[in-house]
């Protein structure tokens, strides 16, 4: 890691071109290094923490504007107004982008410091923007479609999000041009595991007869409209575990009509002929409990709703394992005796996974 | 969609689900601690693996060598043999199980295997300790599935024993006191299943029916077999 003297270094090289005259001599290197010094060992700031402390105090200190100070930050940008970049790809923090998008709607803003809040989105996939009042940026619509030239993505725990600052501009496209996005896509997750469990309501369920109800019919009632009489469907709960994630997966009818090989009308044959529709989800259960899936499409809530589904088979691995083995060795640096001993039994009873460096760092 | 919706508000209250660890047979058979991390009697039962992570769940798989009903006269409970290439994991099924009971009935050995279930330690007559399983679901795979889940499994070995001293500290130090050992030996075990992976891939064509059952009998006879069922005391940690 660099001393505080390197980073007080680097800071002040970031801070030299924005700096008032009068206040050069109060931000030169020393004084930057004495504020690291009293943040780290008097104000036990942490480490990792300290050079974005000590940058936030003086910009705020010396009253820099901040986007002016950011844009000259940024190392690259990537989307043009002629080529602009697919929301899919906004994927790396506080990188500046221009994005063309369709606003698809307007949230109320929780707070008078936001001017808008919402979702945009393109073919790619769909983000929250926020526009701060401080900024001053110009009012956008919903179902128009803009372009985003100079916004910067930022990162929340995972999430991405873009922000409109006062270096961005907004260029808005005619409702008839041939920029207007039309279809605005969903961001499509994609997970690779065993087929662990299948949850309840899965199989032949019957669905509300009512219009706009999609609820599952249980005992013959709709917990909103009563007794109905129902509609048949086939459908999944699964959960999908690598090791790692327990994924709680819903197939809709058509990839569980695809990944059992059994469509709604033998569902119901079967549930006819054993007098009893849970036949059909123990069916399921039986062709699918432990293979392994990859499953692809929207994250709804908890769930991911499946639109792709692959079997994980031989094809992974068109010529046997040897690559993949080695790869994955040398991965966590093994070379070790667990490739050459005949029994178990032989192994050495310990192994120095540190020093050896496996899975190290 | 309403459904759907309704299902992510519930989601909130609705506890994760616990992972499904992939552990190999050696290392789920030396995992003889448990505890919990919650006074609650229902709080789930951990096992500390010795590559210092915790498991309620496991999805293991390999080979039925046997199915045997050691129940009583009106009560089933089968004992299943699932040997993977590093050992035996032992399942047992009774009425509790139904679904799985269901199934293992009807398994004719040898069949490739995967079991969901929950690790339970018991002390044997002896005094020992030893680990079941006791099965959530079960399905009859391929042998395709069940080589796949020998590279996974071996995966996340190698992953465990790697990280699990940063990523889960408590258990990893609480597996080295309770085990006397930091659980690294465990690559070398990951190293000689995927050794043993390979193997069978090239072997896999011109093995025939004697050699798999002279195979089977020699792995079956490495794991001993002991019967018992007094459930293990838990300890309690704080998480």
């Amino acid at each position: 890691m660099s001393t505080l003297r390197e980073d007080a270094q680097s800071l002040h090289e970031q801070l030299a071109p924005h700096l008032p005259d009068d206040c050069v001599d109060e931000y030169d290197v020393d004084a930057l290094a004495t504020l690291f010094d009293s943040y780290v060992n008097t104000y036990r700031v942490p480490r990792t923490q300290a050079f974005e402390s000590v940058r936030g105090h003086v910009l705020k200190e010396v009253g820099i504007d901040t986007d002016a100070f950011w844009a000259a930050q940024r190392d690259s940008e990537r989307g043009t107004t002629d080529d602009p970049l697919p929301l899919a790809e906004c994927t790396t923090d506080n990188e500046w982008v221009t994005i063309r998008a369709k606003v698809v709607e307007l949230w109320e803003p929780k707070h008078e410091s936001i001017h808008q809040v919402g979702l945009i989105g393109d073919e790619s996939g769909r983000l929250k923007f926020t526009a701060w009042a401080k900024s001053d940026p110009p009012d956008i619509e919903e179902d128009t479609t803009y372009t985003f030239e100079d916004v910067v993505v930022e990162e929340y725990e995972g999430s991405y999000s873009v922000k409109i600052n006062s270096r961005s501009e907004i260029i808005e496209h005619a409702h008839d041009s041939a920029e207007v996005v039309t279809d605005v896509g969903t961001m499509t997750t994609t997970h690779e595991g065993f087929f662990v469990a299948i949850q309840g309501q899965s199989g032949l369920i019957k669905r509300c007869s009512a219009s706009d109800c999609t609820r599952v019919v249980t005992g013959g009632e709709c917990s909103e409209h009563g007794a109905v009489d129902g509609e048949f469907d086939l459908r999944i709960k699964a959960v999908i575990d690598d090791g790692h994630t327990a994924l709680e997966c819903l197939f809709t009818r058509g990839v569980t009509e695809e990944v059992t090989g059994i469509d709604l009308e033998e569902a119901k044959e079967l549930a006819a002929d054993a007098l009893d529709f849970t036949v059909v989800s123990d069916r399921f259960t039986d062709l699918l409990v432990g293979r392994r899936f990859t499953v692809e499409g929207p994250l709804l809530g908890r769930y991911l709703l499946v639109e792709e589904v692959e079997e994980t088979l031989e094809s992974a691995f068109p010529d046997g394992y040897e690559e993949a083995v080695v790869e994955l060795l040398a991965e966590h640096n093994y070379d070790g005796p667990g490739l050459t001993a005949a029994s178990i039994e032989d192994l050495p009873r310990s192994y120095d996974a540190h020093a050896g460096g496996v899975g190290g760092d | 969609m309403a459904t759907s919706d309704s299902q992510s508000q519930q989601g909130a209250t609705v506890p994760d689900r616990e992972v499904a660890k992939l552990v190999f047979a050696a290392e789920v058979n030396e995992a003889t601690y448990t505890f919990k991390t919650s006074q609650d009697e229902r709080a789930p039962v951990y096992v500390a693996l010795p590559t210092g992570v915790r498991a309620n769940r496991v999805c293991v798989m390999g080979t039925v060598t046997d199915v045997e009903d050691v129940g009583t006269d009106d009560q089933e409970y089968l004992r299943v043999r699932v040997v993977d290439p590093t050992g035996t994991f032992w399942v047992y099924a009774g009425q509790y199980q139904h679904e799985a009971l269901k199934k293992l009935k009807k398994i004719q050995p040898p069949e490739f295997l995967a079991v969901i279930g929950k690790p339970r330690t018991y002390k044997t007559d002896d005094g020992r300790i030893n680990v079941s399983l006791v099965p959530e679901d079960v399905g009859v795979v391929d042998i395709s599935t069940r080589d796949i889940w020998v590279f996974e499994a071996a995966r996340r070995t190698l992953e465990r024993v790697g990280s699990a001293r940063e990523a889960s500290p408590k258990v990893a130090a609480l597996a080295r006191e309770q085990y006397g050992h930091d659980g690294s030996y465990f690559a070398h075990v990951a190293a000689f299943a995927l050794q043993n992976l390979l193997d069978g891939d090239e072997a896999a064509t011109e093995l025939d029916a004697e050699t798999i059952e002279e195979r089977l009998e020699e792995a079956e006879a490495k794991g001993d077999d002991v019967d018992g069922e007094e459930p293990e005391q838990e300890t309690l940690i704080e998480d």
